[in-house]
């Protein structure tokens, strides 16, 4: 027989069988494998080739000098001179007015350089049909581009003026692509775009903080090095290059990756499972098929071709499927998360195809093939003795293989060693030790329950589960762990930022006023006593970074990397401890008795190692200065009034530049108020923390969405699990059937045992999801957060059943044969 | 796949043993199943081979068909020394002209009356496979039922199915061990009858182990195994 018609064979061979049903589960278990696995390689690799193809652009330029204050004039001549391009953008937060609608922007002013280098690209009409124009230059004086949403924020159209400071802009265009606008992952608010001659009618341009200069430099590099070292920097100051910027994007969207890669190796490991189980009965199915394909006399080798070919084939049609699967659900992924990520995307290479069909393949080379390899082994006497069954592969080499597969995986999603070994060797333990608790518990729950009289179905139920008592904790463990996830997240998406906010008094501030300049405060206090609005002290606020901690550099310290380290710290001082302050250590009285004295943030304290009595040094404005920590302060951060990190006693900041800021409680009656202070003060910045907590809310929704959509796929492959083992497990239970027929039992007491059985599988699956689901929100809330938890109330009512249901459908359609067929069928089809 | 026919040689007898003898061991003793077993059976020829359960009929016909191997002694099939012959080449030789019908039938779940027939003419390469398994199958008067599956037939129509099979492809011999043995007395009648039928239409050689004494009755030859013996009747 040649290779070709073994071919055939075994293409009609598995036609048959899977027009029989024979083959679905294990299609169905390598399709949820290939599409989890696909849709996040294509996701990822697409990210990825966005940010390494473009990363210049991303850039804007070849090198980047960024300030929190003006770039002196002289970096821009010397630039020139050394036969560099400039370009110069100031990018800040502000709010943007249009009649009665406002929103918070995220302004960038524009000089006529700009766009040095990258995509600029616009649409001058809203219409979404409507030609899209590389933009060589930033918008006309007077006029400003605008990202769409904004429109929909303010209620404008293009062609209306906005208020921004004490300027007036006319919308000319939408921003469609602006390629160096840095990875929106943590860019909340929507761009607006201005000329850099507008500035100064806006007067937003008085020193402050959160604005952010950037002097852009095109051109070869060794004059790019010369300047470089034209001469130091301040310590506010910091030149960006490709590595460094792409090293923060890149950071920020691998977590948002490796949750999703997270979530589609757990769909993998379950669904891997359900290959397993299928497989094992597939072969065991098999044994006469091969025996009586020897009687007819192929050989061995053949016999196994057929088997291999059939494997390859079913790996094709699911991985085919799969990844045409997969486009849809990457397509899903991206719907969701919207402009979150970078638009447009290009198109995923052919290795991330490569790299989701290999999940096919790999799932049926280490968990289906270790089942499989016997089927060649049978002998040709079995169609005489039943009995002979071929000797399967030792349960050392099966894990190993599902093992060496699973962990080829991984690593072939993270491409780090470390972390495939560690998650595959902690992953593998937590899993064991979760299922030998569990498996315990049945045990134990089972010898309690015996000496018990159960009603005969509860009884039914209790025995299925606890008779095959780790195949029960596995399947518990699979569903109670998704779901939990499912319901942290739904839990974290739904109520974290509700439960903070309704956990605020209803007074609470709910504005940020920044950037107030010291010849304003009096009288921005004042407007705000005539409003009638009741605001915080105002605080002076210094931005100024740490830089030595007992005189040895931060840099050269284990907390290098520490968040606090590298970027502007709020610097202050004040008499009086804030309301929400505590003093944990030390003496507040001493930064009011002597000066050069520091008192610092509990938290921040632990995490640079800094105790009483260190010394620390800054640079704030160009000065050098250094306190001595007096006191450590426990704050609670959630309350809405300025705190700050680090609080100095009055001498330390006496002559540095400071700007104030305070917030204050607007009712929702008095809006129009705000909005007149927005008019009336056009270089004071504005928070309402109402419209930025929507934008926080969004986001998170966007993010949270995208991870339960894959988790639904772990659910089913979870469900797979359940209902390949049940398959499995169908001839023991059609035997069980018929008997218990056979000796009276209805078929309504049938029913009503398998309803009771996977009721209560769900039913204790979804309890333990509720359980964990508890423990983790509550630790998150209390430990973390500090926020009253009230708990996941309403879900303890309808997730049970729901999973209950969720279960028993499935399972007592798998097995309504075990109580319509005639128990003597069923009895003479297994005496075979 | 080694041809099987090089040591083939055209004696007239479709199988010929000669001191056939088999041991098993079972880890603390060994068991003779067979002993000094000798008998040929020409082409075309019936044989009945009878005898109590566990005389050592079964493992006989398996070793006559070459699914085992005997410990010692030899046997021909077909013209072929299968003492000679791996596995695979004993397949081959089965290829070529060996069939069978089992007790239990041995069809698969999977495939319909139809498929499990055409299931051998496929393996070995026969062209028209569909047309003959429809024929075979309207000749044991399952014309009509050739979509059904072996659950949605009776144990009769089963072992229709099973003969269907066995037939198809003009086997030279054909085993049948116990062909009745799971069939009601009417049921098994009807069987045999289409064996035979079918074993004179196609000249083919017929060795059937049974422990009905009817059965065996209608074969030219009856031999009887006794504790491993085999003695003429």
């Amino acid at each position: 027989m040649t290779l070709y018609r073994q071919w055939l064979l075994s293409l009609r061979l598995l036609l048959r069988e899977a027009r029989s049903g024979e083959l679905t589960l294990i299609l169905a278990a390598l399709l949820i494998a290939v599409t989890s696995t696909t849709a996040i390689a294509l996701f990822s690799a697409r990210l990825d080739l966005a940010m390494q193809s473009r990363s210049n652009d991303l850039l804007g330029a070849d090198l980047r000098l960024q300030s929190t204050t003006p770039i002196d004039s002289a970096w821009t001549e010397q630039a020139q001179q050394l036969g560099l391009k400039t370009s110069q953008t100031l990018t800040f937060p502000s709010v943007v007015l249009h009649g009665d609608d406002m929103s918070l922007a995220a302004i960038k002013a524009v000089d006529k350089g700009y766009p040095l280098r990258g995509i600029l690209r616009i649409r001058e009409q809203a219409d979404d049909n409507a030609a899209v124009i590389a933009a060589a230059q930033g918008p006309a004086a007077g006029e400003a581009w605008v990202e769409p949403r904004l429109l929909a924020l303010l209620n404008a159209q293009l062609g209306d003026e906005v208020e921004l400071g004490t300027t007036r802009l006319r919308l000319s265009a939408v921003i469609i692509e602006e390629s160096d606008r840095g990875g929106n992952f943590y860019n909340l608010s929507p761009r607006l775009m201005m000329n850099w001659a507008d500035l100064e009618a806006s007067g937003l341009t008085a020193a402050g903080s959160r604005l952010k200069w950037r002097l852009l430099l095109l051109g070869d590099e060794q004059a790019l090095a010369q300047l470089r070292n034209f001469r130091d920097l301040a310590p506010n100051q910091t030149f960006e290059s490709l590595a460094d910027s792409n090293q923060a994007m890149a950071n920020a969207l691998d977590k948002a990756r490796r949750y999703l890669g997270l979530a589609a190796m757990l769909a993998v490991v379950l669904a891997s499972v359900a290959v397993a189980i299928s497989a094992q009965r597939y072969a065991s199915r098999h044994f006469d098929i091969s025996a009586l394909m020897r009687t007819f006399g192929l050989a061995r080798a053949q016999v196994w071709n057929i088997y291999a070919l059939q494997l390859l084939q079913l790996g094709l049609v699911a991985t085919l499927a799969g990844l045409a699967l997969a486009a849809g659900l990457q397509a899903g992924l991206l719907a969701v998360l919207g402009e979150l990520v970078p638009q447009p995307l290009p198109a995923a290479p052919w290795s991330a195809w490569l790299l989701g069909a290999s999940s096919g393949v790999l799932t049926l080379l280490g968990f289906a093939l270790p089942y499989l390899l016997p089927l060649a082994r049978v002998t040709p006497l079995r169609v005489l003795r039943r009995e002979l069954q071929p000797v399967p592969l030792s349960g050392w080499l099966i894990t190993s293989l599902a093992l060496i597969a699973l962990t080829l995986l991984l690593f072939l999603f993270t491409h780090d060693l470390p972390m495939t070994l560690g998650m595959m060797g902690g992953g593998s333990l937590l899993v064991v030790i979760m299922l030998l608790v569990l498996n315990g518990l049945i045990l134990h729950l089972r010898q309690r329950l015996a000496q018990h009289d159960l009603p005969l179905m509860w009884r039914f139920a209790w025995q299925h589960l606890s008779r095959n008592s780790r195949q029960s904790a596995g399947q518990i463990l699979a569903f109670a762990l998704t779901m939990m996830v499912m319901l942290v997240i739904g839990a974290l998406r739904n109520d974290l930022l509700a439960d903070w906010q309704a956990s605020l008094p209803d007074d609470a501030p709910n504005v940020f006023a920044i950037n107030i300049q010291p010849y304003e405060v009096d009288d921005f206090r004042q407007s705000l006593q005539d409003a009638g609005l009741e605001s915080q002290k105002l605080y002076p606020m210094v931005p100024g970074r740490l830089l030595r901690i007992n005189d040895v550099s931060v840099q050269e310290l284990a907390v290098a990397d520490d968040p606090a380290i590298n970027r502007d710290l709020a610097l202050t001082s004040d008499q009086q401890l804030p309301a929400s302050n505590v003093i944990e250590e030390g003496s507040w009285q001493r930064l009011l008795d002597e000066s050069g004295q520091v008192s610092l943030e509990q938290r921040l304290a632990g995490r640079l190692g800094v105790g009483l009595g260190d010394t620390l040094a800054f640079s704030a404005g160009g000065v050098e200065f250094s306190a001595v920590v007096s006191s450590i302060r426990s704050v609670d951060w959630g309350t809405m009034t300025p705190n700050f990190y680090m609080m100095f006693s009055a001498d330390v900041l006496a002559q540095l530049p400071a700007n104030y800021l305070t917030s204050f409680y607007v009712p929702p009656a008095s809006q129009a108020q705000l909005t007149a202070l927005i008019r009336q003060y056009p270089g004071i910045t504005l928070l309402d923390m109402q419209v930025v907590l929507g934008q926080v809310q969004a986001l998170l929704s966007q993010v949270s969405l995208a991870v339960e959509l894959i988790l639904l796929f772990v659910l089913v492959a979870a469900l797979l699990v359940m209902l390949s083992s049940l398959v499995a497990a169908l001839p023991e239970r059609l035997r069980e059937g018929a008997v218990l027929r056979t000796l009276g039992a209805g078929t309504a007491l049938l029913r009503r045992g398998h309803l009771a059985e996977f009721a209560l599988l769900g039913f204790i699956s979804s309890l333990l999801a509720l359980l964990g689901a508890e423990a983790i929100c509550f630790g998150l809330y209390r430990g973390l957060l500090s926020l009253p938890y009230d708990g996941l109330g309403w879900v303890w009512l309808w997730l049970p059943p729901l999973a209950a249901l969720l279960l028993a459908l499935p399972g007592m359609w798998l097995m309504r044969r075990t109580v319509t067929v005639a128990p003597l069928t069923v009895l003479r089809e297994l005496v075979e | 796949m080694t041809e099987a026919g090089s040591n083939k040689a055209d004696t007239g007898f479709s199988l010929r043993i000669q001191q056939l003898g088999k041991v098993v061991d079972t880890g603390a003793q060994r068991l003779t199943i067979l002993q000094a077993v000798n008998i040929e059976i020409k082409s075309g020829e019936s044989v009945a081979i009878v005898g109590a359960s566990g005389s050592g009929k079964s493992t006989l016909l398996g070793i006559m068909a070459g699914l085992d191997l005997p410990t010692t002694g030899s046997v021909e099939l077909l013209g072929h020394e299968l003492g000679a012959l791996d596995e695979d080449q004993r397949a081959a030789v089965r290829a070529q002209g060996v069939s069978f019908v089992f007790q239990n039938f041995q069809l698969l779940p999977g495939l319909t009356a139809l498929e499990n027939v055409m299931l051998p003419l496929e393996i070995r390469g026969v062209r028209n496979a569909r047309d003959e398994a429809r024929q075979l199958l309207t000749q044991v008067g399952l014309g009509e039922r050739q979509l059904h599956y072996p659950t949605q037939l009776s144990g009769g129509e089963q072992q229709r199915v099973a003969i269907a099979r066995a037939f198809a492809g003009k086997p030279a011999i054909l085993f049948a061990d116990e062909p009745t043995g799971n069939l009601d007395s009417t049921t098994g009648a009807q069987i045999e009858d289409l064996l035979f039928e079918l074993n004179q239409a196609g000249g083919t050689t017929l060795v059937l182990v049974t422990h009905d004494e009817r059965l065996a009755q209608r074969c030219q030859r009856r031999v009887h195994m006794n504790a491993g013996r085999l003695e003429a009747l």
